[in-house]
Parts: C-alpha cells; structure tokens; sequence
C-alpha cells in the first residue's frame, strides 16, 4: 500500500470516488455494469416497443398494449454494460524529465482515471509502451482491484527509446473490446502520431491523448553553445543560442502543438494538455472535467 | 585600389589557419541532456532553409574575428587608392628639363606644360605637406629646398629653364630617392616626357607626369665644316626620328647671315639624309636652318660649324731654293711642303686651297686671296713704289706683333733691302730706319707678310731665332690658328686653349650671356650651358680677337618621341591613368575598420552569440 499511498494519495483516493470517466459512444461491454449500452437489457430505463417474435422471453409482453390492440408488443429496455478504459503509458527516457517527472505525473494522472473507472464498475487495463508495448495489466475491473492498479503503475520505469508509432501499431496493444483509449505521453515521437491514434480509433476506441510536457519543453532558458543530447536516441545538436533562435524555437513549439490539436479536434479525438509543473488536483478535477473527460 | 606592399597578404596563409585552429580549440559545447531534440532539429532546419545565411550565425564570433585578421592584413598590405593630388607628407618633384622638353605641345613648350602640372600639383597640397623641386641634370639640382610655401614652390618652378643636357636621370632619381627616404614617407614624383630614358625598377620613382605627345621631329644631327686652305667643304646630316617622311628646305648661311645655298632634302621615317658642299667660300663659320612644316622641336633644326683645320697644312712653297727657309717650315709638323716648280703655274689647285703660300721673289702679284709669305718681291710687285736695294745702315727697329714673339731682329745682320713705301693697310713692323723691313697686312680673312729683303742677303737663317720666327710666321698665317676649339657639348667642361699673353677671355654665349676669364693657364675651363654659336674674345696686349665655337643640340634629346612607359613603383607606366595619379594610402582607415569589427565582435559576444 505504500507504492499506492506514494502515486496517490487516500484522501485524493477518496476524491476520485465522486467522479466517473465519461464516454460520448455508447458501451458494447460483456459484463453488466453502470454505463448504458447499445443493447437493449434489463436495466430500469425504458427504450422502445417492437412486436413479438416467436422465442422472444414472454414475460416482456407488454400486456397494458395488448389490452388496447390485441396485439404482442414487447416492451424492451436499455442495457447497463462496463466501460473499457485502456491506458496506454509513454515509457521513453524522455518521460523521465521535469520538476516534477512527466512520467510521474502521467503515472499519476494514469493511477487517477483507473481508480476512477473501477470504482464506477468500469474495466480497466494498462499498456506500457516505448518501442514496443507490454501489457502491464490485464481487463481488471472493481474496486478491489485499485490496489493492483496502483501498484502495476509504480512499478514502471521510464528507459529506453519511444517509437509511438510503432509501438501502437502492434496488434497486441489493441484493445479487444471498444471502450476508452486514454494515451498519455509527452509527444516527441519521431515517428509521429497520426498513425497510432487512428489505429486505436479504427478499434473502435474513443482515444483521448494527454500530453504530458515540461515548461523547459515550452519555454526553454537556454544561452550559450549547447550540445543537446536527445535523452533517447543520444544524438545531439550543437546550437549557439541566442534570443532569436528560443524565440523561432516557441513559434515551432506553438505550431507544433497547434497541429496536433487540429489533427485531433478532425478525427474526434480528445485533446489535452498538460503541464507537468500543473497540481495534480487541478488536472483530474478542473482541466479533466472542463475537456469532459470526467464528471462528477 | 591598389596594394603597395602585396605580400604582406602571405601572411593570411598562416593567422587565418591559426584563428580557425584556435577557434575550434576554444570553441566548447557545453552539453546539456534533453528529453527530446526533435523539435531543436525541427528549428535548425527550418532556419538553414529560409534563411541560409543563418547558418552563418553559428560562428558569427568566428567570421568576425577573421574578419578582423583580413583587414589587418589587408591594412599591412598598405592599400591605395589612385588620387591626383600630393599625398604623402614629403615629396620630392623632379622636373624633366633636358631638351627635348623643348618640343612644342599644342602652341607651347612641353617644358610649360610640365610647369603647368607641377604648379596644379603644388596648388592640391594641404597644410603640413613639404615638397623639394629638383632639376634632372647632372648633377640633379635642387630648384626649391623642401617647403610648403606654394608661392616659392610656384616661383621656383617658374624659374626652371631647359638645360638642353639629357641629363642623369639615374643620379637625379637617386637623389630624390634618397632625399624622399629621408623624411619617411616621402614620394617621389617625375614629370617628364621620358624620351630616351629607361630606368631600372629599383629607382622607378613613385608616379609619372606623363608630358607630350608628338612624335615627328627632323634634326640636324650633324654639320661640319672642314678647311682646305682657304677653300671649305661642309656637309650637314639631317635625321628624322619621326614615323612620317619628312620634306623640309636646308639653309646655308655664312657668318654674315648671307644665303650660300638651300636644299630640298625628303627624309623617310628613322633614316638621315647627308648634303654636302665642295666649295664654301671662307668664312669664320656656317650656319645651317631646316625649315619644314609643322612645328616640333626648334632648338635642334640649326646648326653652326666653324672650319676645321686639316690635321696638316698644305703650304705652297715657290721658290728658286732656299734651304734654310724650306727646312725651317719643315720642321713644323702641322705643315705639308708642296714645291712648286719654275714660276709656280703647275699648281693645281688655286691658291686659296692651300693654308698658306711662301712666295720667294718669283711673283709680281698680289694674292687675291689666301695667306702669304713674300720674301723679297720683284721691284714690280703689287704696282707698289719700289726703290732699289740699299744697304741698311741703321739699326732695326721693330714694333711687337706676334710674329715677332720672342724674336729680336736688332741684332740681325741683314745686308740689303728694298725700299719701298708701304700703301694704305700695311703695317711695318720691322724697319731700319726708313726702309721697312716686315710688313704684315690683315684684310679680313687674308693675312700678308712681305720681307723686303733676301735672306741670303742676311744671317737671320744662320741666327737660332730664325725657326722661331718661321714658326710664329706660319702659325700666323694659317688659317685656323686660333683657339683650337671649334665644338663643345652642352654641359660638359670645354677647355678653350688661349696663348700665354692673353689678358682676358670673354665667353659671349648665344643669349648674349657674358662669362669672362682672367686666364692663369694656357685654357681656360668653361661649361656651355646654351646651345649655338659661342662667341670667345681674346684680349691681348689690347688687341681683342674674336673666334667661335658651336655647342650642337645634344643628338639623344633630338628623339622626342614621348614615352610614357617608364616604371613607377605602383606599376608599369602602360596604365597611364594610374601612372599619372598619385596613391593616397588608406590603410588607417582600413585599421579603423578593424577596430570597428573588433567592437561589433565584443558586442556579439557580450551578447552571448
């Protein structure tokens, strides 16, 4: 519980219990669980009338109907299925950057949404990706399992090199059932974006990118004759620093991120981000639920 | 813009290696570990492609500090640029005034064109710039010692007149070098017209007036007169340097500025042509004008000869034998001894042709011409009253002649003379008693001496004066028997012989310039500055004698053909333009540029580039 206590805190825990991760699309899950479905179930809340069939359950003929037309009309009601949130965790070395780390607070935000999503009976699982991608933890679902959420996550280190691109192509880190498809992540990916989140899309996934980024990242201080070493790759680039150039940088960084926003808002993907240098509290409930990624 | 010193850019092969070896030695990234340098390469890259130039700024601190070592090495190289004024503090100017700065030049001299220059040149020197006006000449002469009084600098220079001499220009350039050297930065400015001169690249001077431009000129490269007894032969040589034939007239005069003859002589370019003439009726010297049309140089279209005398003198020797008389004029070397046979009507030449005649009681006439000694006429001679012999009884007496130099006839036994009483003209200088003895008579060109007795009626042969007299008589009689010096050369010593008795020389020059001598030897040194007919008036015993000598137009100024090719320090004279102009040195600002860039670099370091 320690692991647990050090990512989250109990009383934050306790917090997290009044909200609940929002889905625009309607569940298709196996299990029944607090989320409408497409499917017509057994939940309370009314949905239409259909005629009846031979092999349709009796008992939800609707007799009042048949009072009136004598004829069988069944009386259907919406389902009640789980919710799949998959959180796919950006694992790269270059997580492991900022005051404090971004992949801390990505672990952070990442312990925050699973708590959420088992404490409203929804299944979680979790995916650790840099140039590949591993299953960290299976579909879990309830609130006895936040614990083995927690403790999955503070086992993650942040090494290696990331490759998003093509890390999420891989089918085994697709999710077998449409849910939530949260990616969180700095960004600096060489290989790029696009291809991955629509590859989630395309496995009906509502897919929402959180991006994790230092005040360094966007507003770097630097002066003199640097060699920049890319954490990841070891490659570096020599620059002469000057105002000019940390200007032009911002203007790239700005441009940078406006176009990913773009891209998102085009394909329907949920957008946002995140400074790392930002409380954690203000995250989950203030900027989470103004984007509508959580309610409560 | 030109580069005074260009190897000092040599020195750019060893600082601009050394400031970029330095630079990527000090040049130190300090590295810095990021998550992520995609978007840095983003940057980069987008800012070589927009703006090249960009790539640049990485080492603008480099590109500075080369710049820096560029423009001093560039100011060590001592850049110019190509001004018409003076711009060196000192400068020396040397005047070309060797003659053929005499050629005309659209209606004037090139010598006033050259003063024109020099004085536009004293007009553009600014406040603290001194300038040393010297003369080419041998030896250079210094017009105005260094001043920056413009007025005595302008005086100076108007005061230059043509030395006619070609003058050392190696020495002259010498000098100013030396002189320029001197005061550090000093130049050295020649304004000439550089005909006939070539000069080593070590005393080039620093720039080149370039003056004139005409090219045709006929001089009369030569003319002499030689004597034959009383007859001349001339010839005159006519050269034409030019590149056009040239066709001109070529007058002769005699001393009395009289016509003796005209030629119309045609030239081809660079050759001469010779005209010569066998019979010149004497006189004390000829003159010869070539006039032709256009004008070039004047100086060197005249000429004067005075006669020359033959190395040896033919004399005429008409006698029925007189031993003593023929082996005392023998023993005179300048004389050749031709006899003439019975009365002397074999000779072939008339008598004029001979420098003198000895005529020994055999002629009844007067010589029309010619020099003459006559011993003893026939009492028919000349038609003068004539009396008989005498016997002398009284004691001679004689008046100083220079035929009697050194010769005492007082003690002279002389046994018998005619009497005779002299005519109009004739001068006794010898007599006993009333009975002349020795009359001279000079009529102009023509000079008489009459023995009224017969030497073997005398013991004057046996006397030991008797070669003595004989030889004064002869040197009398021939016609050349003055100075001795018939030419000189402009500029250099002339040593004019003169007698030991002469009192005073007179050197009257032809501008009518008088130099005068009090002889202490038997010459006496002069130096022709002028070029013509010198006139030399010997005063002796109070008897002024005139005789001439001809300074000719020195032959290697008579090529006026300009060249302005000479070498200059700042390259050859074929750039004219640049020959022409001075080069002002802009090093100092090329040094403040540097400077400029040094603190541009400051800044852009302070500046954390």
């Amino acid at each position: 519980m320690s692991e647990e206590s050090s990512l989250l805190a109990p009383s934050f825990l306790r917090r997290l219990e009044q909200l609940e991760v929002r889905c625009r699309r309607l569940v298709r899950g196996t299990y029944p669980g607090g989320r409408r479905s497409r499917l017509l179930g057994q939940s309370i809340e009314f949905a239409d009338y259909r005629e009846y069939t031979p092999g349709d359950d009796i008992r939800q003929i609707d007799w009042y109907v048949y009072a009136r037309t004598h004829k069988w009309f069944l009386k259907t009601f919406l389902d009640e299925r789980e919710l799949t949130v998959s959180l796919y965790i950006d694992m790269s070395r270059s997580m492991a950057f900022g005051t404090p780390e971004k992949g801390r607070r990505a672990l952070e935000i990442a312990a925050a949404l699973g708590y959420i999503a088992l404490n409203r009976m929804d299944q979680v699982q979790v995916f650790a990706f840099h140039e590949n991608v591993r299953q960290v933890l299976p579909l879990i679902r309830g609130k006895r399992n936040a614990p083995l959420l927690l403790s999955s996550l503070a086992q993650l280190r942040f090494t290696g090199a990331g490759h998003m691109q093509r890390a999420l192509s891989q089918p085994s880190a697709w999710p077998r059932t449409p849910g939530l498809a949260i990616v969180l992540t700095d960004g600096w990916s060489e290989g790029g974006y696009a291809e991955p989140l629509a590859c989630l899309q395309g496995m009906r996934q509502q897919v929402t990118l959180v991006q994790v980024t230092t005040e360094e990242e966007r507003r770097p201080n630097y002066q003199g004759d640097l060699r920049l070493i890319d954490s990841e790759t070891s490659g570096y680039t020599e620059v002469a620093v000057t105002p000019q150039l940390l200007k032009q940088y911002r203007q790239t960084y700005e441009a940078y991120t406006k176009g990913l926003r773009k891209w998102c808002f085009r394909r329907g993907i949920g957008y946002i981000p995140v400074a790392v240098e930002e409380p954690l509290e203000s995250v989950v409930f203030t900027l989470f639920k103004q984007v509508g990624l959580v309610r409560g | 813009m030109q580069w005074l010193q260009p190897w000092s850019f040599l020195w750019a092969a060893l600082i601009i290696p050394s400031i970029i070896f330095f630079y990527l030695l000090k040049r130190r990234y300090t590295d810095r570990v990021i998550a992520s340098t995609m978007l840095w390469q983003r940057v980069l890259k987008e800012r070589e492609v927009t703006r090249p130039w960009q790539r640049l700024n990485r080492h603008l601190l480099l590109f500075l500090q080369l710049l820096v070592a560029v423009l001093l090495i560039a100011a060590l190289a001592r850049p110019a640029l190509p001004t018409e004024g003076v711009t060196t503090p000192y400068t020396v100017l040397l005047m070309d005034t060797s003659g053929s700065m005499l050629a005309e030049e659209e209606g004037t001299t090139r010598l006033e064109v050259a003063k024109k220059k020099a004085k536009a040149l004293v007009d553009s020197m600014e406040a603290g710039q001194v300038m040393t006006v010297v003369a080419v000449g041998a030896p250079p002469k210094v017009a105005v010692a260094g001043t920056g009084d413009k007025k005595k600098l302008k005086a100076g220079i108007d005061a230059l007149d043509v030395t006619y001499s070609p003058g050392d220009v190696e020495q002259s350039l010498s000098f100013a070098r030396a002189l320029a050297s001197r005061h550090g930065k000093g130049e050295v400015v020649l304004i000439s017209d550089g005909s006939g001169w070539e000069l080593k690249q070590d005393l080039a001077p620093d720039r080149m007036i370039a003056i004139g431009k005409n090219k045709e000129n006929v001089s009369v490269a030569g003319f002499s007169v030689t004597a034959f007894g009383r007859a001349a032969k001339g010839l005159a040589r006519l050269e034409n340097k030019g590149t056009r034939p040239a066709q001109g007239t070529l007058w002769l005069y005699d001393d009395k500025e009289q016509v003796l003859d005209t030629r119309t002589v045609q030239i081809a370019p660079r050759h001469f042509e010779t005209v010569t003439w066998g019979q010149l009726p004497p006189a004390q010297y000829y003159h010869v004008k070539w006039e032709a049309e256009g004008r070039t140089l004047q100086a060197d279209n005249e000429g004067w000869a005075v006669p020359a005398a033959p190395a040896r003198h033919d004399v005429l020797f008409i006698s029925k034998g007189n031993d003593f008389l023929e082996k005392a004029l023998r023993l005179n070397d300048r004389l050749n001894i031709v006899k003439a046979v019975g009365k002397g009507t074999d000779r072939e030449k008339p008598l004029s042709d001979y420098s003198f005649a000895v005529i020994d009681g055999k002629e009844t006439a007067l010589p029309e011409s010619g020099n003459a000694l006559i011993i003893h006429p026939p009492d028919t001679f000349a038609g003068w009253k004539w009396g008989k012999d005498v016997r002398l009884i009284k004691a001679v007496r004689q008046t100083p002649h220079p035929i009697l130099e050194h010769v005492t006839l007082e003690d002279v036994y002389i046994a018998k003379a005619r009497a005779v009483e002299p005519p109009p003209g004739w001068e006794v200088v010898a007599r006993s008693g009333e009975i002349p003895l020795v009359l001279v008579r000079e009529n102009g060109d023509q000079r008489l001496v009459v023995l009224t007795f017969d030497l073997h009626q005398s013991d004057l042969p046996l006397k030991p004066q008797f070669p003595v007299f004989i030889h004064q008589l002869a040197g009398w009689l021939l016609p050349s028997g003055g100075s001795g010096l018939t030419a000189g050369r402009i500029g250099e010593r002339a040593a004019i012989p003169v007698s030991a008795h002469v009192e005073k020389v007179t050197v009257i020059a032809p501008s009518g310039a008088q130099q005068t001598f009090q002889p202490e030897q038997m010459h006496i040194d002069y130096i022709p500055r002028e070029v013509g007919l010198h006139k030399v008036a010997t005063e002796e015993k109070g008897k002024t004698e005139v005789q001439h000598f001809v300074v000719p137009f020195p032959s290697e100024e008579t090529d006026i053909q300009p060249n302005a090719n000479l070498l200059t320090t700042s390259g050859s004279g074929k750039e004219k333009g640049k020959a022409e102009q001075g080069v002002a040195e802009v090093a100092h600002w090329v040094v403040l540029a540097a400077l400029v860039v040094l603190a541009l670099e400051w800044v852009v370091y302070g500046r954390g580039y």
